[in-house]
């Protein structure tokens, strides 16, 4: 039907080019990466000739060859060109043009021209340009004032966002993430500690980014401050896409996207191949050993592993340069997306299905994830409205476990002798590197891996077995009425329901070696198995009235009156037959019942209400100033019903409406803004309750005993008790200035802005001697100073629809931890006993707090003369923190025709980070670091001094220091040695697309075919000390244990294709 | 009317949101812990914490100091022990889990049993804390004492408690173990029962404790004020003291084992103890059948140790021997989850009334009691000693070689007879008492090494990283007590002697 009305058009066009000598001119309008729009209106420049492109975008006109078309659309820059038959008209996006409109706190939308405040909004294509996986992670280095760190590069693990710096002690540091104007959880799914911790990420990644239509980042308080208490640490808003109702009935669209990644490690660390297998101050050529601190290479041949059955198997003395990457697989990521839009003239709908299939770098890693988005909205009548939003989340995963312990995939791995082949060791029916071989007389199994002190880790691989499953609905429902054209009342019920299962296996081993030689070196765990299970279950009420009121024709008044209702409840139940003080019956068989001893069961209930009302009440004079004012009360039952009030003002002023015409052509469009807000924030659940009683458990160093013990039930007193706390407060105040240059060619924006959180609720450590090891109180002060910086220019933007663009982005932020508590003057974030990452009073947050060299007044390292070792300092001392100087970005992208190609660098610099890697790797002799100045002789140390007599030092040039010792004796070498300067720079992304012309798809059905090729953390580049690991690998989940590498599984590198497809 | 309308919607969504909204925000009861236990559930955890610390932490550091354990040439875990070369950090998890954990729960038994009026409870919780405090201060020197335990608000909030001089630690000690006394009452018709994980309730037996426990703090005294231990001991002539030890005892459940055992498994079953030289040789020189008991001989059923600290010499570790599973020390016989942890020991009590009575401040007879402590010590290990009589492993060096456990007994009696100078006989009493406690009250036979200097002559650590001829006198305070209490009165040396040594 359409196509008739179509050629009828053309056929009238025809005749009307026979009268008038014009001719049918045939186009496309595409959008900014290449997709046709539909519905574009095009015109011919200075006449009333104009006709709407079909759903690909094409359209059919007649012109004079020396006319100009305008083609226009909603949401886009209108643009020109000449009318030649087969022209292809680009508009560019005007989301990001300064006039936009931007979802604020709430989910309520507002002009940007009118905020005070500092936001940034991405749409579906700046999130999407990588296929990052992880919709926080793709926001990496396109957002001034935001400190993002994605610690596996990939699909899974957790990403940390962190706006405007650190500002609590105890709650979370990372952004709320709100989805269609409700939260959602973001906690870590994490097990273990931060030393042996087990990563399947973090809750808020898992949004689809394909569904997302834009986000923005709320970075100021005034921006949150009526999301109170959960959005003190700034707001990234998603809005998932909606059926577009543009017009009458138009035609349902199908979309299809497809997308293949393959990723692998970005940064090994850089290895020496200089020594082999063993240990010079023991036995020399020690085949049991991790140790590679034997003799050099010498290229003969010589036995290596056990001897079984009297054999042994024989290799070249000689280093394989790449024996621990040739461990990793190629990661395979296939995304298929396929999404139905539709509206008629009283509905909209947007269906999405998503299926996300991946395995890992690592033998049996997984994750494969499915989606489901179903988003409608329906008009009932003029007055009254609703819309629904439903997403269902499910995922199942396997992963490795990091860090330390006989599961730690990485730590074993990386432990492997230079020259010991190990894609050899994969093979585990192989009687030389199994676990199962069975002594014919005891009956009992023995290993045959040629490893006394390290595990194969293949075998890690197939055995530890950790899995997670998820199921989750995020919704939401919206009703609203419209009394007129200025009062509208609303109400948003949304919420979601997360069920969470994670079951870990531990591989039950009693073995002893094969070679009688070995007797000694057995490797026992008793085996375990955990289950456990996590209901979340969240709900939102938001009542909202909404007036609008132009006073007087120059004053706008705009007023929000609203009401809200929180609750938040979670239940978790584990289970778990502990390897320590429980252990598997029959190896193999993990089911609870298997245990030796009582299966140990938790189970943490929690619930938290809270209810607010809010208001903010928005004043123009004439569209150039503004001024809003917000105000919330709140009262939190972790605050035990305590009521609080805070307040925000901001204010804005167009000053370009006030300049002349003249000036306006260079600058077009000025905005200077300000803003002042106070924030409060509740305290966690239940951490305000007096102390109480919980079934004991007494945990040593390593070992436990738990009740009830032999049969007889006890209780302990709980070490710690709440002080009846008031709310944490942040008061934060920002001005900034946004500008437009050569219309918009050029733009910029600038803010500057300081935060004080004070009051905060925290779990104040107290000595043990008095009874308790904590109490909740109010204490501490932490500031946050900085600038942020965007820019965007246009240097070339040509007729031919050539262009190129540049941006770039520029955060600094300057964070101190004013004061702790009376009394004490740090807390710890994390670390482990050698070395802390600390919040300290006149340190940044996340200072690292360690033993370091000692060093003379001159700064020398101090040599102990008689052992030539350095010496240490006998207490720790404070050094840098995990906290970058600067974060900056840098992009460019170019457009011809369709075909766009954009590539994004990012730099974090300045920063430190403990590397556990590191440590691991120069004690067994590894790291290239192990070999100093090309060999393994003794050497003088840099810059070192020692006593000469009595208060004297005297430089040092010949007391040497032996390499072996230094590195591989306890406390020798300082811990503060394994911290390494964290600054990066990363070619972030680069993608490059290409859509079909519209003259091939003109006999098809399909309405726009995209081609592309895009990969993510392509390269990364480092200080020379850091030859180890990405910095942005890290054991602490998305918590305020960052810059930890305590043997974390490295980053990756990712590159893939992709099709889109709409018909 | 349209502001009519909107101010009746905005009254209905206040009204509704402020009723019942106290009600509904009411939910800050934590769902996930206990209030008000009755004494009986919380009396065992205060013991097994206890037990927790003396079996694991403080017997692993006691008997490596005490030299009758050193590390393991094969691996690392306590090589800081050998090298007196302790961390702060190490004393933090048994400071704590003896104050905020032991002792507070103790201090809740005692207010709990003092308002329902249950005399016995409150007697048994002050004795553990009088016992508790005595073996803090004996590690620590000077600690908080008159104003620990006072953190809550209730207390006070007494969150920095000052730190008292060892010498008022000793007489608060000595104050709560009268008070213990005077509550005890054998006959009370109500008293625990198997919640009370040490006597089950036998009040008679809490009574031998608590003179038992007297006579070991004014013992301690000997060097530092004869004249007030000679006074407290004389007053105890008489007395009933233990006539079973005080000990917790441990099963193979998980969860419900010796803490040592679980220690090691906790660390993958490695061996880090071995024998030490010293020890092994002091008892092989007289035939001690126990050094079959408390480490595993070897194959040829010989036991050897490990020179003191000779762990950086992995040659060194063939042909040595591993703690024995009697004492919890073996990993890989979980017969070692079922060594039992000792408060204080029967052969102890009678080693502590020997010396008394050797330094006549007690009247008795001293030798009966010196050889009623060793013999204690071997009944209590019996069964393992008649295992080796029975699997032939030789004992034959300085007795019948077809004997049975009597005659082996005999036999070695002869060859450590009781001098008769007063000097002389502190160190027989000591040094057989120091060979009790191998292994299972390290940390006991350690602190008598520090007040008494016997046995003399032992060799420093090879590992020493102090000096030669310096021995640990001291653990070191806990890092967060360090870092937490603006009271602390400043760090000490490894090598500082607490007030009693001297």
């Amino acid at each position: 039907m359409k196509k008739t009305l179509l050629m009828t058009i053309g056929l009238l066009m025809l005749c009307a080019q026979m009268a008038w000598a014009q001719s049918a001119v045939r186009g496309r309008v595409l959008d900014d990466k290449g997709d046709g729009i539909s519905g574009a209106s095009i015109r011919v420049k200075g006449t009333a000739r104009g006709v709407n492109a079909d759903n690909g975008g094409n359209f059919t006109i007649t012109a004079n060859g020396d006319e100009t078309l305008v083609a226009s659309a909603s949401g886009f820059k209108p643009a020109e060109s000449a009318a030649t038959d087969g022209v292809t008209i680009q508009l560019m996006s005007d989301k990001r043009s300064i006039e936009g409109v931007v979802v604020t706190a709430l989910g309520v939308k507002r002009e940007k021209a009118a905020l005070g405040y500092a936001t940034t909004t991405l749409n579906n294509d700046d999130i999407n340009k990588g296929n990052n996986p992880s919709a926080l992670s793709a926001l990496q280095g396109k957002v001034s004032g935001v400190n993002i760190t994605s610690n596996t590069g990939g699909p899974g693990g957790s990403t940390r966002v962190v706006i405007r710096g650190e500002k609590s002690l105890s709650r979370g540091n990372n952004a709320l993430i709100v989805v269609d104007g409700i939260p959602i959880s973001n906690g870590d799914r994490t097990a273990g500690s931060s030393l042996s911790q087990i990563d399947f990420g973090n809750r808020g990644n898992d949004i689809n980014p394909d569904d997302i239509e834009s986000i923005t980042v709320l970075k100021g308080a005034a921006a949150t401050a009526l999301y109170g208490s959960q959005g003190a640490a700034g707001a990234v808003m998603i809005t998932t896409k909606s059926g577009k109702r543009k017009g009458k009935g138009r035609p349902a669209e199908i979309s299809y996207n497809v997308n293949h990644t393959w990723g692998s490690v970005l940064k090994f660390p850089t290895f020496q191949n200089q020594f082999g297998q063993g240990d010079l101050n023991g036995v020399e050529d020690d085949r049991r050993e991790n140790f590679s601190w034997g003799l050099p290479f010498d290229g003969k041949l010589r036995p290596w592993g056990q001897i079984i059955d009297g054999k042994q198997k024989v290799k070249s003395y000689s280093a394989i340069e790449d024996n621990v990457q040739s461990f990793f697989k190629v990661a395979k990521t296939l995304e298929n997306n396929v999404s139905f839009t539709g509206s008629s003239d009283k509905t909209s709908y947007f269906v999405a299905l998503n299926a996300m299939n991946n395995t890992g770098m690592i033998e049996n890693n997984f994750i494969n994830r499915y989606g489901i988005r179903f988003n409608a909205n329906h008009e009932f009548s003029n007055k009254f409205y609703s819309n629904i939003g439903f997403n269902y989340i499910n995922s199942a995963a396997r992963t490795d476990q990091q860090g330390q312990g006989d599961g730690g995939l990485w730590n074993n791995l990386i432990q492997t002798p230079r020259d010991i082949p190990i894609s050899e060791l994969s093979n585990l029916n192989d009687a030389f590197n199994s676990y199962s071989l069975l002594d014919p007389i005891t009956g009992k199994k023995k290993y045959g891996y040629y490893g006394a002190y390290t595990n194969n880790p293949y075998w890690i691989a197939r055995n530890y077995d950790n899995r997670n499953f998820y199921d989750r609905v995020i919704g939401q429902i919206t009703t609203g009425y419209r009394f007129n054209a200025d009062i509208e009342l609303m109400n948003r019920t949304g919420g979601e329901v997360l069920s969470d299962r994670t079951f870990y296996k531990t591989p039950k081993i009693d073995v002893t070696p094969v070679d009688p030689f070995w007797d000694g070196n057995a490797k026992a765990n008793n085996g375990g198995y955990y289950e456990g299970a996590t209901n979340l279950q969240t709900i939102y009420n938001d009542l909202m009235l909404t007036v609008k009121k132009q006073i007087t024709p120059k004053i706008g008044f705009n007023g929000l009156f609203g009401h809200n209702v929180t609750q938040i409840s979670a239940n978790t139940l584990s289970s778990e037959i502990d390897p320590t003080t429980n252990g598997l019956v029959i190896d193999g068989f993990y089911n609870l019942s298997n245990g030796k001893s009582p299966v140990n069961t938790d189970n943490v209930k929690g619930l938290e209400r809270k209810i607010g009302v809010y208001t903010s009440l928005d004043l123009d004079y004439d569209k150039t100033f503004f001024v809003t004012l917000t105000a919330r009360n709140d009262w939190s039952s972790t605050l035990n019903n305590k009521s609080y009030f805070y307040p925000s003002a901001s204010a804005s002023w167009i000053f370009t409406k006030s300049i002349g015409d003249n000036l306006k052509n260079v600058l077009n469009y000025g905005k200077i803004r300000g803003s002042i807000a106070s924030v409060g924030t509740d305290a966690n659940r239940y951490a305000n309750n007096a102390a109480g009683f919980s079934k004991t458990e007494i945990n040593s160093n390593f070992g436990s005993n738990i009740f009830p013990f032999n049969g007889i039930p006890g209780y302990t007193y709980q070490n710690g008790y709440g002080t009846n706390v008031a709310p944490e407060r942040s008061r934060q105040s920002e001005i900034g200035i946004d500008l437009g240059f050569l219309n918009d060619r050029i733009t910029a924006d600038f803010t500057v802005y300081n935060n004080t959180t004070t009051n905060q609720i925290i779990s104040q450590p107290i000595p043990a001697s008095s009874g308790f090891t904590g109490r909740t109180i109010n204490t501490g002060v932490i500031s946050n100073k900085g600038i942020e910086i965007g820019l965007r220019a246009t240097p070339i933007k040509m007729k031919n629809s050539l262009k190129w663009d540049v941006f770039g982005t520029y955060t600094r932020n300057k964070n101190n931890v004013e004061s702790i508590a009376d009394g004490s003057d740090q807390i710890i974030l994390g670390g482990f006993s050698g070395m802390s990452i600390v919040a300290a009073k006149g340190k940044p947050f996340g200072t690292f707090y360690g033993i370091d060299l000692a060093k003379d007044a001159n700064g020398r390292v101090i040599i102990d003369s008689a052992t030539g070792n350095p010496r240490s300092t006998t207490k720790p001392v404070y050094f840098g923190s995990y906290q970058p100087k600067f974060i900056a970005s840098f992009g460019t992208g170019f457009s011809f025709k369709g075909l766009t190609l954009s590539v994004l660098f990012d730099t974090k610099q300045g920063g430190l980070f403990y590397s556990r890697t590191k440590d691991n790797l120069e004690f067994v002799g590894t790291s290239a670091s192990t070999v100093i100045n090309g060999t393994r002789d003794p050497f003088v140390f840099e810059n070192s001094s020692y006593l000469a007599y009595d208060g004297i030092y005297k430089t040092n040039t010949d007391i040497k220091t032996d390499v072996y010792t230094y590195f591989t004796s306890a406390n020798i070498k300082p811990v503060s040695q394994d911290l390494i300067d964290a600054s990066y720079t990363k070619l972030r992304e680069v993608s490059l697309s290409y859509p079909l012309p519209a003259s091939l798809l003109e006999k098809t059905k399909l309405g726009n075919v995209v081609f592309g090729v895009f990969g993510t953390n392509l390269k990364i580049w480092t200080p020379k000390a850091n030859g180890f690991v990405d910095p942005e690998s890290n054991a602490g989940g998305s918590g305020n244990e960052q810059g930890f590498d305590f043997l974390s599984r490295p980053t990756m590198r990712n590159l893939g294709v992709r099709l889109n497809v709409t018909f | 009317m349209k502001t009519k309308i909107i101010s009746i919607l905005t009254l209905i969504a206040l009204s509704t949101s402020f009723v019942g909204c106290k009600k509904f925000l009411d939910v800050n009861n934590n769902p996930n812990i206990a209030n008000n236990p009755n004494v009986e559930l919380v009396l065992p955890s205060a013991q097994v914490a206890i037990a927790s610390v003396m079996g694991a932490p403080f017997q692993i550091n006691g008997s490596f100091w005490a030299q009758h354990w050193t590390q393991s040439p094969l691996a690392s875990q306590y090589k800081n022990f050998d090298q007196y070369q302790v961390s702060s950090d190490e004393y933090n998890r048994p400071w704590r889990n003896l104050y905020a954990g032991a002792l507070t729960d103790l201090k809740y038994v005692y207010n709990k049993a003092k308002a329902e009026d249950k005399k016995q409870y409150m007697a048994i919780s002050r004795l553990m804390c009088a016992y508790t405090f005595q073996v803090l201060t004996d590690a620590f020197g000077d600690i908080p004492f008159t104003e620990a335990l006072k953190g809550s608000v209730a207390d006070g909030s007494i969150i920095n408690p000052k730190y008292d001089n060892q010498e008022a630690v000793y007489d608060g000690i000595i104050a709560m173990i009268d008070e213990a006394q005077a509550l005890i009452d054998v006959n009370a018709a109500s008293h625990p029962g198997t919640d009370d994980l040490v006597y089950q309730g036998d009040m008679q037996k809490w009574l031998e404790f608590s003179n038992t426990l007297e006579l070991k703090v004014y013992m301690r005294l000997s060097e530092a004020n004869p004249t007030k231990a000679a006074a407290g001991v004389a007053a105890l002539q008489g007395a009933d003291f233990l006539t079973s030890s005080a000990k917790i005892s441990y099963t193979t459940t998980g969860g419900s084992e010796n803490p040592l055992y679980s220690e090691m498994i906790g660390l993958n079953g490695t061996t880090n103890i071995f024998a030490s030289k010293t020890c092994v040789d002091f008892m092989n020189s007289y035939g001690d059948p126990r050094v079959g008991v408390f480490y595993k001989p070897l194959a040829n059923g010989a036991v050897v140790g490990l020179t003191q600290g000779d762990f950086a010499n992995s040659a060194s570790a063939t042909g040595k021997s591993l703690g024995g599973y009697s004492v919890g020390a073996d990993p890989t016989d979980n017969n070692s989850a079922t060594a039992p942890v000792y408060f204080i020991s029967l052969p102890e009590s009678e080693f502590l009334q020997a010396e008394a009575i050797a330094r006549g401040w007690m009247t008795g007879d001293d030798a009966a009691r010196y050889q009623s402590g060793i013999l204690a010590s071997l009944d209590a290990y019996q069964t393992e000693i008649n295992n080796q009589i029975d699997n032939s492993i030789d004992l034959t060096a300085f007795g019948n070689a077809n004997g049975t456990y009597s005659d082996y007994i005999d036999s070695m009696l002869l060859y450590i007879p009781y001098p008769s100078t007063e000097q002389d006989k502190i160190e027989a009493i000591i040094n057989q008492k120091w060979v009790a406690m191998s292994g299972n009250q390290g940390f006991e036979a350690w602190t008598e090494m520090r007040r008494t200097g016997y046995p003399k002559g032992m060799a420093t650590s090879v590992a020493s990283v102090i000096g030669a001829g310096l021995f640990p006198a001291r653990f070191l305070y806990p890092t967060d007590e360090i870092n937490l209490n603006p009271k602390f009165p400043g760090t000490k040396l490894v090598t500082d002697k607490v007030w009693w040594d001297k």
